[in-house]
């Protein structure tokens, strides 16, 4: 079943993405990552991605990097936009405008920190649905983003079994050992509690591939949401539980990502929205 | 997934094309192992490991003094680590990176000099970035820790858990230092 979204809950869905992004280059600009924070860096990293290939042949990457009020006006403008984006949520090309500038800013990001992140190009593809002005476009972009979404997770569960790390004994000890050997390389570092407690769990070897295996069904769970929608509500609530305790044991929150899981909000609790399903579908 | 798709056919038929594709795009990545925005490789952390309790890091020396990375939030920390760990590596292969490679082999002889040279220039390093990155590191960090980087050294370590737990630098290998004095 296709959920058929009314005007009123695309512009609530609208304005709930954009302002979350707003924070997401709100943090950027805290954390000195903005275009024009960057210093005009000097090393690329391309690697055979061809979107990457071509954003940087157009001479942005060139521009905004030799040129500061350039860089300058490129990341006040995307600000602006993810703004007023949330404001006038039924201007279609506030939206468009918004992926452009997302897109390449997130691209250049990338080249300049030398590896492809996933932490926030991802967003762009949930801007995509916001740039379609017919109902049902948006609505049928929006359910298949749902399925993406449910993908990445699946994919990364799928990948562990695969390659067998899930019950590869000594997994999560060498994954903690490695987030916690720099801090521990400095001589006056002092853990908090969460920290040493989380450190701690490597010296329980069984522990350890206990909380790597829930770890991976936590995951894997998303793949119930190819075969039904029953249980949406719990898949967000697993899912940042999940981001929750990878962003302590191994220092990777992906917090910026926690607004896909709006695509599981169940229909009913989006305020005042229609239960009309689109005409001729199961 | 198949309802959604049969969906799609009913409703759009452009949409059903567009969605067949992603979806066979980004399982041809995944399989392929190969990156193209949008079609991701959703596969973290999932490269088998074994715990020797050996680690290989880099290092950045600041006036002669360890730079105090983990205090820093992560993606600030990684603007300054990752590009360090990916000078070292372009340095260890002179600059001939799998990008270099393939403009090499598909557009080396297929376009003039001057545009090929342009397209080089947008895509990859050489060995003349070497101290112009130096030269960003340095505003980078000053830019962050709020200090005068009057000396800079980066290189590689190894890192080593004790049986206490407790973490040792067993070796420290020098790969570039700059004197701005």
């Amino acid at each position: 079943m296709i959920p058929f979204y009314n005007d009123i809950s695309r512009i609530r869905l609208t304005r709930l993405v954009f302002v979350w992004l707003f924070f997401v280059i709100s943090y950027q600009w805290w954390a000195d990552l903005m275009l024009s924070q960057l210093e005009s860096p000097v090393l690329l990293r391309l690697d055979l991605d061809l979107t990457y290939w071509i954003i940087h042949l157009t001479g942005i990457g060139e521009l905004t990097r030799s040129n500061y009020p350039v860089a300058l006006t490129f990341d006040i403008t995307l600000s602006a936009l993810c703004l007023l984006t949330a404001f006038f949520p039924k201007r279609i090309v506030l939206p468009l405008l918004t992926g452009i500038f997302f897109l390449v800013y997130c691209v250049l990001l990338n080249s300049y920190q030398c590896w492809h992140y996933h932490n926030i190009i991802t967003l762009s593809l949930l801007i995509v649905p916001f740039c379609f002005k017919s109902l049902k476009t948006f609505s049928l972009a929006f359910t298949g983003l749902r399925y993406f979404v449910a993908f990445i997770y699946a994919s990364a569960a799928i990948w562990k079994i695969f390659r067998g790390s899930v019950f590869n004994s000594g997994q999560m000890r060498w994954l903690i050992e490695h987030n916690y050997v720099d801090r521990l390389a400095i001589d006056d570092y002092k853990m908090n509690f969460l920290e040493t407690a989380m450190f701690n769990l490597s010296n329980y070897p069984l522990l350890a591939d206990i909380a790597l295996i829930l770890g991976v069904s936590m995951e894997a769970s998303f793949i119930l949401a190819f075969f039904t929608r029953r249980f949406d509500y719990y898949l967000i609530v697993i899912g940042v539980i999940f981001h929750l305790i990878t962003t302590i044991l191994v220092d990777v929150s992906f917090l910026q990502l926690w607004i896909l899981f709006v695509v599981f909000i169940p229909m009913k609790q989006i305020e005042r929205m229609k239960t009309e399903t689109i005409s001729g579908v199961d | 997934m198949n309802f959604f798709l049969r969906s799609a056919w009913r409703q759009s038929k452009t949409a059903f094309v567009f969605f067949t594709f992603f979806i066979l795009a980004t399982i041809w990545c995944s399989l392929s192992k190969i990156e193209i925005t949008p079609f991701f490789l959703w596969a973290h952390y999932s490269d088998r490991q074994s715990p020797t309790g050996k680690f290989d890091r880099i290092y950045v020396k600041v006036n002669g003094e360890n730079l105090d990375l983990p205090n820093i939030s992560r993606p600030t920390r990684e603007m300054i680590q990752i590009p360090i760990m990916y000078f070292i590596q372009l340095e260890e292969k002179s600059y001939q990176t799998s990008t270099r490679h393939i403009l090499k082999k598909h557009l080396k002889n297929k376009c003039s000099k001057s545009l090929y040279s342009t397209i080089e220039k947008r895509l990859v390093n050489d060995v003349s970035d070497r101290d112009v990155f130096l030269n960003w590191l340095k505003r980078y960090i000053e830019r962050i820790f709020e200090l005068e980087v009057r000396e800079l050294e980066v290189g590689n370590s190894v890192l080593v858990f004790r049986n206490n737990r407790t973490v040792e630098k067993i070796l420290e290998k020098p790969v570039a230092k700059l004197n701005f004095k």
